[in-house]
């Protein structure tokens, strides 16, 4: 069972990734906007992150920036959520250095085979000190 | 335990999908999306119509539009449900909102998609949802094939421990004359001690067992060697003991940590000497028994603190057996689930065919403190609760619906108060349902004799039911 943290100011978004990540055996912490997305990530440890970017008090990419720059997430896959609707959202993102991006609304299959994927690899490429 | 139950098998056949929209555009749209796919397709332009085409082809994927005449898609995704909770269903709206999707994930959607659908990414989606069925045909197909090719002597399991513990039973098996079998409650000693009889030389011979913890102290030299008329009070015959009984066999002694010393001095007596004196006789008979003892306890311990013999452990650990935990053998899972499944559907009339993946997930993430027959309980249990052909997560007993980390979470929430009957009751229980039920293995967690477990439950009236 692995810890992921879902950030993203809107409720109904983080309890329909928060289901499909349950049905899948993971185990998932949630927070409402940036700051507190950094906050629970140094309290739990999560094994992977979902930003979205556009967030109240703390954006997605400031918060990115803020856990990239602690040593203990330098390796921690973190993926934007972007908003189709918003063109260049995905570019942006991809060279800030998120690990990937989910395009909202979010295709549930797509969710639940990326999160595996990114899970796997982290396990099999990251030894944690 | 008999050889396996045959399966019904599903027959082998292609991969179909099922279309209901009242729109005929976005039904066009799906097929040619398919066309090259090889998929048999079926459509329906009304929700009942396309229920009815489901029941009768049972087509593994069913794409659904959301508003139609009558029927919403999620009622149409409540019914498949209701009928094969494994299907994968597609619900696709012009009117996406989370809320719904969350819903649709809920009941059991596989996914969700915003109308208009467009055709490439739709063809990719369908593509890989197509691969997973045939992936999942293949390995029930494979877990039929290697379940067969799995069991030894009744005792299934194809993980490299298993296999070791094989190789051990059928090289010791000729040979000896008595041998120690340990490993945790639940992890099948009972079936090991029978596979070295059957496997043994005397297997034409009796097998009988023992349970040690089951005997009352004054009675069990008489039970193990006989008496003789009046020896004690009571013994209004003379009466031959297991041994005389399993001459020429073999005696199979269950939980042998539980015996009493003194007992225990007479059986390294009996298994140095290979006789046997009645209670209250001055002579003593040959016997020829192979002698197989079974313990969840580290007898090393028990010898440490002198409630074992050094000399009886070591007699008896000349050889020995241990039977790994299921916890350390998850990779049989799977085809432990397949055995239960068959034997359970078998036994209630039932045609299960399988164990949904949701339902495997919540199986696969406990720990299993009461190992294969924790197992057995759950899928004995969930057979008996499926509503469809197939097991769900819901069908499982409810102490595996959460992850384990969460009930231990709510149980330390739990404010502390009650009387002291009240709180030992609700301990006993929680450990009950964490341990599937299997009162040995609760017994060993609450650190207390077996019996002295089931005194308590009985005075605090525990039954099944509170399970």
């Amino acid at each position: 069972m692995k810890k992921v943290l879902v950030a993203d100011d809107k409720a109904a978004g983080r309890e329909l990734i928060r289901t499909v990540l349950e049905q899948c055996g993971h185990s998932v912490f949630e927070a409402g906007d940036g700051a507190e997305a950094v906050r629970k990530a140094r309290e739990i440890l999560p094994d992977l992150i979902l930003l979205d970017l556009h967030m109240p008090v703390l954006d997605g990419f400031a918060a990115f920036q803020e856990l990239r720059g602690d040593e203990r997430f330098a390796a921690t896959p973190i993926v934007a959520l972007t908003a189709s609707a918003m063109q260049g959202d995905r570019e942006l993102a991809m060279s800030a250095g998120f690990t990937g991006y989910l395009a909202k609304p979010i295709s549930l299959n797509v969710l639940r085979s990326e999160i595996d994927r990114l899970l796997e690899q982290e396990t099999a490429d990251v030894v944690r000190p | 335990m008999s050889s396996a139950p045959k399966l019904s098998t599903v027959p082998r056949r292609e991969v179909s999908l099922l279309v209901i929209d009242d729109n005929p555009a976005s039904v066009e749209l799906v097929s040619a999306a398919v066309a090259q796919s090889g998929l048999e397709v079926l459509t329906a332009s009304d929700p009942e119509e396309g229920l009815d085409l489901f029941r009768k082809w049972r087509p593994q994927i069913v794409l659904t539009d959301m508003v139609m005449p009558r029927l919403t898609g999620m009622e149409v995704l409540e019914r498949i449900m209701e009928v094969d909770p494994a299907t994968d269903v597609i619900l696709m709206s012009a009117h996406y909102s989370t809320e719904s999707a969350v819903e649709a994930v809920r009941k059991g959607a596989s996914d969700y998609l915003n109308k208009p659908v467009s055709i490439g990414p739709l063809r990719e989606r369908i593509a890989g949802l197509v691969e997973e069925v045939r992936k999942r045909q293949r390995s029930l197909q494979l877990e039929d094939e290697l379940r067969t090719n799995s069991e030894f002597e009744g005792i299934v399991g194809r993980s490299p421990q298993m296999w070791a513990m094989f190789w051990r039973i059928r090289r010791v098996a000729p040979h000896y004359r008595s041998l120690l079998i340990t490993g945790e409650t639940g992890t099948g000693k009972d079936l090991v001690a029978r596979a070295l009889h059957r496997l043994s030389p005397v297997a034409a011979g009796r097998y009988v067992v023992l349970n040690c913890s089951a005997v009352v102290e004054t009675l069990f030299e008489s039970e193990l060697f006989g008496h003789v008329k009046g020896s004690f009070t009571g013994a209004a015959n003379d009466k031959p003991g297991l041994f005389e009984y399993a001459h020429g066999g073999t005696l199979f002694l269950d939980e042998i940590g539980d015996m009493p010393l003194a007992t225990q001095a007479k059986l390294l007596r009996v298994l140095q000497s290979q006789e046997v004196q009645r209670v209250g006789s001055l002579t003593a008979r040959k016997v020829d028994v192979r002698v197989v003892a079974a313990t969840n306890h580290d007898l090393r311990t028990a010898v440490a603190e002198k409630r074992f013999r050094e000399d009886l452990y070591y007699r008896l650990s000349m050889v020995e057996v241990e039977t790994p935990r299921l916890a350390d053998r998850k990779e049989d899972l799977p085809l432990l689930q397949r055995h239960f499944v068959a034997r359970f559907a078998a036994q209630y009339g039932k045609a299960i065919r399988g164990i949904t993946h949701r339902a495997q997930i919540r199986l696969s993430q406990h720990s299993w403190p009461g190992n294969v027959r924790e197992l057995e309980n759950v899928i004995g249990h969930a057979a008996m609760m499926a509503t469809t052909d197939m097991v769900d997560a819901q069908d499982l007993p409810r102490y595996l619906h959460a992850p384990e980390h969460a009930a231990e979470q709510t149980a330390a929430a739990r404010p502390a108060g009650g009387t002291l009957a009240e709180v030992e009751r609700a301990h006993i229980i929680r450990v009950l349902q964490e341990t599937g039920g299997v009162v040995s293995a609760a017994a060993i967690r609450l650190d207390v004799p077996r019996t002295t477990l089931n005194a308590l439950m009985r005075r605090l009236r525990i039954s099944r039911d509170d399970l």
